[in-house]
């Protein structure tokens, strides 16, 4: 028996036609719209969801503040985009922070070029400015990040920071060190969550198994513990690799060694607590 | 993304030089060199591994009597050279190496040490391109793993930093896998891979899909490939030895195919090698080493000969080249 309200902390939607989705190219399987209706009949119990930024502009924020507002309680909250490297950024973070549904924002680190973009001396103030505004960073990275992101939690111990889909590990590869050793640092040296989720689309696409993702989650809770894992489903993307249904099985599976508590908080508790959910 | 690769089609090899399983002498090591650049070749890669410091000293003679911004230079870390008194003739496959044997340190501090203590065997105030040598399991074993960890935490750290501060222009791997290549990209940010015999006639594994298509993941990340051991170590170039190592039967035959096919259209098998590798677009250069200066003026003179179109369509329609592979006026 679960004790907290069950959260997939981390689900997009798309509607290709608005046209900013830079990565969604039509060679890939999920090019095609998403609504927050195909989502409906996979949550079982998950009563609550995280709708997190698909594409790097403030348009699409409106648009899932939008469809969060009229989602009927379902999203819960919004992980929204601005660019961090303008000069107004603060102003805007600001105005964006009035709205009670914008939870956070995520700059799309994973696609830069500098891999060292978060720090940057002229995104230094809109990262203050999400403390000023009580708003948390999704951190979008992949292990080529990870010799260096550190520095950002050196830099704004304040911060409320979630790691996304644990780091991105290129498990199709074998890929575990040294992308295990650093992220044990980095929740040793730092009070980040990270986010259950993303790691089937990290495995081979059509033949992954249990025994593929199960080092990768073990050494998750391993980092982390209960207390600072949040699950996500990653969907629409997760269809990529098996679907919702499949990881939600997987980590049902892999998370059996936890105690009814522990589980309530990683698949719900600690995302209400992390974004603040209402 | 623009990242910087050394100049090709053609680049040299520097274990040779090294005494790489025979002796070549200080005369024949000097005429090699000064043939390559004669021919164009631009682009030198060497490493303190290579007879402990001999390839190093002698790429650094001839290189050092050159313009230092008309040529680029590759060398290596992750072996330390520690003197060893009690010179021994011969060590694994160097002949008469210099009196010095290898720590392997891929930590950061040694990647900056390695660095510097290259720059005195050369003589050179500056190399263009780093390479973190031999993280595959055919050199460590089931132990490459914690190997290539400690590089990604290590040297690879100390390489970025040297890229940013503007010593080096790039940083890699030296392998001769395609493994830690594969890795190498997710875990760090890696400029260019010199990865030997993984780009061959005979061997595709760097374009195979079911070996991770590291050809397509370069090109993602803008990174190259530079082509080590052109020939596979001999079956490419007349020979029977495939990767150091007698060749199967399979490999055997259809290096005789190749050579038939090249043959009817009077083109020499070699030609075919170092043309097919330098026409995929990751392909920065192909470094075929040499041991003297007919050896070196002879790649150079291979990789321009003219090859009939028949010569790739027939290799094509038989299946000895991938679908995927270019070939040279067909990419």
């Amino acid at each position: 028996m679960l004790l907290t309200a069950q959260i997939d902390a981390h689900h997009h939607v798309w509607r290709l036609a608005r046209g900013d989705y830079d990565w969604l190219t039509p060679n890939l399987p999920i090019h095609r719209d998403y609504t927050l209706d195909d989502l409906r009949p996979k949550l079982g119990e998950i009563t609550g969801t995280v709708l997190v930024q698909a594409a790097s502009t403030e348009a699409e924020t409106r648009y899932l503040l939008d469809i969060a507002r009229t989602s009927d309680g379902l999203v819960r909250g919004v992980i929204g985009w601005t660019d961090f490297a303008a000069p107004d950024a603060p102003d805007r973070i600001g105005a964006m922070a009035r709205d009670p549904l914008l939870k956070g924002l995520r700059p799309m680190l994973q696609d830069m070029e500098d891999l060292e973009w978060i720090l940057r001396p002229e995104v230094q103030p809109a990262l203050r400015a999400l403390v000023r505004h009580n708003l948390r960073l999704d951190l979008l990275i992949r292990p080529r990040h990870m010799n260096h992101i550190h520095r950002l939690a050196e830099a704004h111990p304040d911060l409320p920071v979630v790691i996304d889909h644990g780091a991105k590990p290129a498990i199709r590869i074998g890929l575990f060190q040294p992308w295990g050793g650093q992220l044990r640092y980095l929740a040793r040296t730092t009070n980040w969550c990270c986010k259950l989720s993303g790691l089937v689309t990290e495995a081979n696409h059509l033949q992954w198994d249990l025994d593929d993702i199960r080092p990768y989650v073990d050494h998750l809770i391993a980092c982390f513990g209960p207390e600072r894992l949040i699950w996500g489903s990653d969907w629409p993307v997760v269809n990529l690799a098996g679907g919702y249904a499949a990881w939600r099985a997987t980590t049902d599976t892999l998370l059996g060694g936890l105690s009814a508590a522990e589980k309530a908080a990683v698949m719900g508790g600690n995302a209400m607590r992390f974004y603040g959910l209402g | 993304m623009t990242r910087f690769a050394p100049p090709g089609p053609l680049g040299m090899g520097g274990a040779p030089l090294g005494n790489n399983l025979e002796a070549v002498s200080e005369d024949d090591a000097r005429a090699a060199l000064h043939a390559a650049w004669d021919a164009g070749i631009r682009y030198f890669d060497t490493a303190p591994q290579y007879g402990f410091g001999l390839s190093e000293h002698r790429f650094g003679a001839v290189l050092r009597t050159r313009p230092r911004d008309e040529f680029t230079l590759s060398t290596k870390v992750g072996r330390l050279l520690v003197p060893n008194p009690g010179k021994p003739s011969a060590r694994g496959n160097w002949i008469d190496p210099l009196p010095f044997r290898m720590k392997y340190d891929y930590s950061e501090k040694a990647a900056w040490l390695s660095v510097e203590q290259s720059l005195h065997r050369l003589g050179l105030s500056r190399i263009d391109i780093a390479l973190i040598h031999d993280i595959g399991e055919d050199t460590h074993g089931r132990a490459w793993e914690q190997q290539f960890e400690e590089a990604m935490a290590g040297a690879a750290k100390a390489l970025t930093q040297m890229r940013k501060e503007g010593i080096i222009k790039a940083w890699g791997l030296g392998v001769n896998r395609v493994d830690p290549c594969l890795r190498a990209l997710e875990a760090a940010d890696p400029d260019l891979f010199l990865c030997a015999g993984r780009y061959t006639l005979l061997d595709h594994s760097a374009l195979d899909p079911a070996m991770g298509g590291l050809m397509d993941a370069c090109a993602r990340r803008g990174a190259r490939i530079i082509a080590g051991g052109p020939y596979n170590s001999g079956l490419l170039a007349g020979g029977t030895t495939f990767n150091y190592q007698p060749a199967a039967p399979d490999l055997l035959a259809k290096a005789s195919r190749m050579n038939a096919i090249c043959a009817a259209s009077g083109v020499d098998l070699k030609s075919a090698a170092l043309q097919f590798i330098a026409a995929h677009p990751v392909v920065a250069a192909a470094i075929p080493g040499g041991k003297n200066a007919a050896e070196v003026t002879q790649n150079a003179a291979l990789m321009k000969a003219p090859i009939p179109g028949e010569v790739w369509a027939t290799m094509r329609a038989e299946g000895l080249i991938p679908e995927n592979a270019p070939t040279p006026g067909n990419m």
